[in-house]
């Protein structure tokens, strides 16, 4: 089930982000060499501070399967204030119609024994991102990736675009991309996944969102 | 979206004052048929950096006075609770209310103050927040057809709104939004040329949804509600 958690308000839930800040050191530090910053186990860095709305995927023990991180275009966010090199300085994105994901993490421990567990997995992700976003007046939604993540987009029947040609950044080599919010998409992930219902385990979270999804 | 919202829009890029500013508020409540409109910044960068909230709104001047008077921000739920997030707030979600935020309502309610809102979170880029609120008297099914329809619009006007009063409060941003990318130039210039989306797509060999997306986001920019107005426009400015 889907959580949507305030990162500077997370209320009930700060059990739940802190095991996601452990999961993204397991997997951007110790799986993927990524250089980030890890204290205390935890992975974290400075847009983390800026309050974004994280989208947690549990278990029913409120163990993490699958996190992202959502910023405002409008304000500071990965792709303009970091990876402004992969666009070019000028192609600065802020309208309120677009957020950024980002820091999207899974844990492949806990799916591995699923059968198609990591595909299922990050359709469901994807799928409460998306529906989360067009409830709210979002067209789209960008993000900076490693293109590792690509293969693992496109099983769960969400098709990021390319914005950009991938770069060498750090050891790693990263993209930029593009989803549309749209109820095509969404469908589509639904359908390859299997996914039926309301996502979120707070039904009130889509009734707070202007338009049911 | 229609020729009528952007005609808002445009007369929005005329404000150069607060008095501008109220009027401007005036017509979209007009034009949206709502009640009351809100805006509310802090933090906004500039040279009265001694004024921590920058208030502008439709409600009356009563009801402002008395808020004022009695700190009323320290009861009044909505603020708090639609900066705590990115996502827009309808107010029928707040968490359960106190017995202050009851009587604080009641008393709202007999100063005109609706119990429908929407309330619309922007993050600048410098650190300055605001929040864009939408306010009227519709009953639950009415409000939520009236939300669909309007959100994506709302969105846009509320940042444009903000981006206006950062400008007459002396501040210019550090970054050019108006500014077009080398990308949003070429979709500009091939559409100037009379090609499509698809044709684009297919000349640049680009999917026609990142087509739409750089579109979009020229017309956002350049706050256009047609291509083919977004193209004068680009020529106008001198950024094709």
């Amino acid at each position: 089930m889907i959580r949507l958690i305030q990162g500077a308000h997370p209320g009930d839930d700060a059990d739940i982000l802190d095991k996601m800040f452990r999961l993204r050191a397991k997997v951007f530090n110790d799986r993927l060499g990524w250089e980030v910053k890890v204290r205390d186990n935890r992975e974290t860095d400075r847009f983390d501070e800026l309050n974004p709305l994280y989208v947690v995927e549990t278990d029913e023990k409120r163990n993490v399967l699958a996190s992202l991180r959502l910023l405002p275009t409008t304000g500071p966010h990965m792709l303009s204030d970091v990876f402004s090199e992969l666009m070019g300085p000028e192609s600065i994105i802020r309208s309120p119609r677009v957020l950024e994901s980002s820091r999207f993490a899974a844990d492949t421990e806990l799916l591995g024994r699923l059968p198609n567990g990591l595909s299922t997995v990050t359709g469901v992700l994807l799928c409460a991102l998306l529906e989360t976003s067009r409830a709210a007046g979002v067209d789209f939604v960008i993000s900076v990736y490693d293109v590792r993540m690509e293969r693992i987009l496109r099983r769960a029947g969400c098709g990021f675009e390319r914005l950009c040609e991938p770069q060498k950044i750090g050891d790693v080599m990263t993209v930029a991309g593009l989803c549309e919010t749209a109820t095509s998409i969404t469908d589509e992930i639904r359908a390859r996944n299997n996914l039926t219902g309301s996502l979120f385990a707070d039904p009130a979270w889509m009734i707070s969102l202007p338009i049911a999804a | 979206m229609d020729e009528a919202f952007y005609a808002l829009v445009d007369a929005g890029e005329h404000i150069r004052s607060v008095t501008d500013a109220h009027q401007f508020l005036e017509k979209l409540a007009e034009h949206y048929d709502v009640r009351n409109l809100a805006y509310l910044g802090v933090n906004l960068p500039g040279p009265d950096e001694n004024r921590p909230v920058f208030v502008i709104s439709t409600y009356s001047k009563a009801w402002v006075d008395r808020y004022r008077a009695r700190n009323y921000q320290r009861i009044d739920p909505v603020l708090p609770e639609s900066m705590k997030g990115i996502l827009p707030l309808d107010w029928r979600n707040l968490p359960p209310l106190r017995p202050a935020a009851i009587r604080f309502f009641g008393e709202a309610h007999d100063y005109g103050v609706q119990k429908q809102g929407l309330s619309i979170p922007i993050r600048g880029a410098t650190g300055d927040l605001a929040v864009f609120t939408v306010n009227t008297d519709l009953a639950d099914p009415e409000w939520e057809d009236f939300k669909q329809r309007n959100i994506r619009e709302f969105l846009l006007i509320a940042f444009y709104f903000h981006q206006q009063v950062m400008a007459l409060e002396g501040f210019k941003n550090a970054i050019d939004i108006r500014q077009l990318s080398q990308r949003e130039r070429d979709m500009l210039w091939w559409t100037a040329e009379g090609k499509t989306t698809k044709e684009i797509a297919l000349i640049l060999g680009l999917s026609d949804r990142t087509v739409r997306f750089y579109i979009e986001n020229a017309m956002t920019k350049l706050r256009c509600h047609s291509k083919a107005q977004c193209v004068a426009k680009a020529i106008r400015i001198g950024a094709l």
